[in-house]
């Protein structure tokens, strides 16, 4: 008769949903917490604890702020099977559509999950590579973490750039590495805002609104990549946000985080949008050290020859104490290639319009940096 | 007194269940007012089944009523909140439903309907949520659908026939 107990007796077992869960600390080291995804990793963690009823009720609540948490409700049907001594991979395995239907939101609960559980590990290492000399002028960085899903904000006010927060985000429905129009594939690159369309402009299948950006850019072009209109925006009536890859090549916030994202961190046109699908993360130390090399062994002159003609123009002094492109204002790594870099420099004098001149480099044989031509 | 008091329960007990197997909830209702009322024992199994008997002639509340009462008078006993929790789950308050019913496993965690109950309801929010999963719209989801599939516990084949 005593076989009849609940729950406790079977609280170790292996969850279906939660088999990739490992350890169990969420403390983050960004500085704005995220209230939806705190609280559902908050649950997923009880569980993994054994605390079915506990994260069950932590999920009642969720549910109540996030009715559409798909994932929110998958977690707690796996816990009341659990309860009632099955399971849902058991439960579900005759019927092919409905794991089909739970598989993403599986990994979408591992790829958060994975995400606090690295942001606490690994403390030191926490900026990209590419971030190597970020725009002062724009207050913000976008930074997208295409195999872990997650886009960063990053400060770049300061020279040591500060991730401020990052969200869970969709992506194409083919993955990465966009090449032509219609591949169903995000981009990866380097990219500016464009513009903002609120959502009320828009299809409802943007939700909450859209940040534009100039995708492709000169290097895509040279590479004969097509397609158009990669945004990041909210996500379509019915869902909280969708899984992993859902997006026609978009990125894809739920709208509540979308929100947060253009309320609290306003972006203007030109704020960069770097889209990795290798990230290197490493220490503000060694991010520095990179920077100063690469500051010192980027040829300054400019390789555009009208520029260089400047002296002989009535009224200009015939030398110029230096080219007048002088520094580099930004400077990223480029994704994809580790030996392709893209500038950012401003041509001197020109007020409150500034003239940007982009530049995109690689690096050859002997490790000297040359840069790419682009037919015009 | 208590010489009495056998001989009228035996004779009462043999013509209620004459009433109940003829649906004569009414008459069998009377009867079961009457003898608790003339009787000095524990009138455990009386109020249990006048309970029962309350739902079966539609007054839902009485009954909820009767079997919170039994509930704060004899905590420990596990048929109370199983019957409760099944009018609360018929009403679609499963989460109420299931608190009773861990409540009442609690003072006998063997009890088989009981945990019956408790499973069938932790099976069906877990295949709400499946659906809700699926497609959160989806009207069969919905968490304050009626449940009426609990099974009742009846008074024991011991308080009845003796």
């Amino acid at each position: 008769m005593s076989t009849f107990y609940l729950a406790t007796g079977r609280a170790r077992r292996t969850l279906f949903l939660l088999s990739f869960c490992a350890s169990a600390s969420l403390l983050s080291s960004e500085v704005v917490a995220n209230n939806y995804e705190t609280r559902l990793l908050e649950a997923a963690r009880l569980a993994t604890e054994g605390q079915s009823r506990e994260a069950v009720n932590a999920l009642d609540q969720l549910l109540v702020d996030y009715p559409q948490s798909r994932v929110g409700h998958s977690l707690r049907a796996e816990l009341l099977f659990r309860l009632t001594g099955r399971s849902l991979s058991v439960t579900t395995e005759k019927s092919p559509s409905i794991q089909q239907a739970l598989k993403p939101l599986n990994e979408e609960l591992g790829l958060r999950w994975r995400h606090v559980n690295k942001a606490h590990a690994e403390v030191e290492t926490i900026l990209p590579s590419n971030l190597l000399k970020p725009s002062v002028k724009s207050p913000f960085a976008i930074y997208v973490d295409l195999p872990a899903a997650r886009l960063y904000v990053f400060d770049t006010r300061d020279p040591t750039p500060t991730a401020l927060i990052s969200f869970y985000v969709t992506i194409g429905r083919e993955g990465y590495g966009k090449q032509k129009e219609g591949d169903l594939k995000t981009p990866v690159g380097v990219y500016r805002l464009t513009g903002y369309k609120p959502g009320k402009k828009l299809h409802e299948r943007y939700g909450y609104g859209a940040l534009t950006t100039d995708y492709p850019n000169a290097l895509d072009k040279s590479l004969k990549r097509t397609g158009y209109g990669i945004w990041i925006h909210g996500t379509e009536p019915g869902w909280e946000n969708r899984g992993p890859r859902a997006s026609d090549g978009c990125i894809t916030l739920s709208n509540t985080d979308f929100e947060t994202l253009v309320t609290r961190f306003p972006m203007g046109k030109d704020t960069p949008v770097i889209i990795d699908d290798a990230p290197q993360w490493m220490s503000a130390t060694t991010l520095n050290q990179l920077r100063h090399e690469l500051e010192s062994s980027l040829p300054l002159e400019s390789g555009e020859e009208q520029l260089e003609k400047g002296s002989d123009l009535p009224g200009v002094p015939h030398a110029w104490p230096q080219s007048p492109l002088a520094a580099f204002q930004e400077i990223y790594q480029y994704p994809a290639s580790r030996a392709t870099l893209i500038t950012r420099r401003l041509l001197p004098e020109t007020g409150d319009h500034a003239i940007a001149i982009d530049e995109y480099w690689t690096q050859n044989a002997s490790g000297t940096w040359e840069r790419i031509p682009f037919k015009p | 007194m208590l010489g009495v008091a056998p001989a009228l329960w035996a004779q009462g007990d043999a013509s209620l269940s004459r009433l109940m197997e003829e649906e004569r909830y009414e008459e069998a209702l009377n009867l079961i007012d009457t003898q608790i009322a003339s009787t000095a024992a524990d009138v455990f199994d009386l109020q249990f089944q006048r309970a029962r008997l309350l739902l079966a002639t539609g007054q839902s509340e009485k009954a909820e009523e009767t079997y919170r009462s039994l509930i704060t008078r004899y905590p420990g006993r596990p048929e109370p909140y199983n019957n409760l929790g099944k009018i609360y789950a018929a009403q679609g308050k499963l989460d109420q439903a299931a608190a009773l019913l861990r409540a009442g496993l609690f003072t006998d965690p063997n009890y088989r309907t009981l945990y019956d109950n408790l499973s069938q309801i932790y099976s069906e929010q877990a295949a709400r949520s499946l659906r809700s999963a699926l497609d959160p719209s989806d009207p069969k989801a919905d968490s304050a659908l009626p449940l009426r599939s609990l099974s009742e516990i009846k008074p024991s084949a011991a308080s009845t026939s003796e």
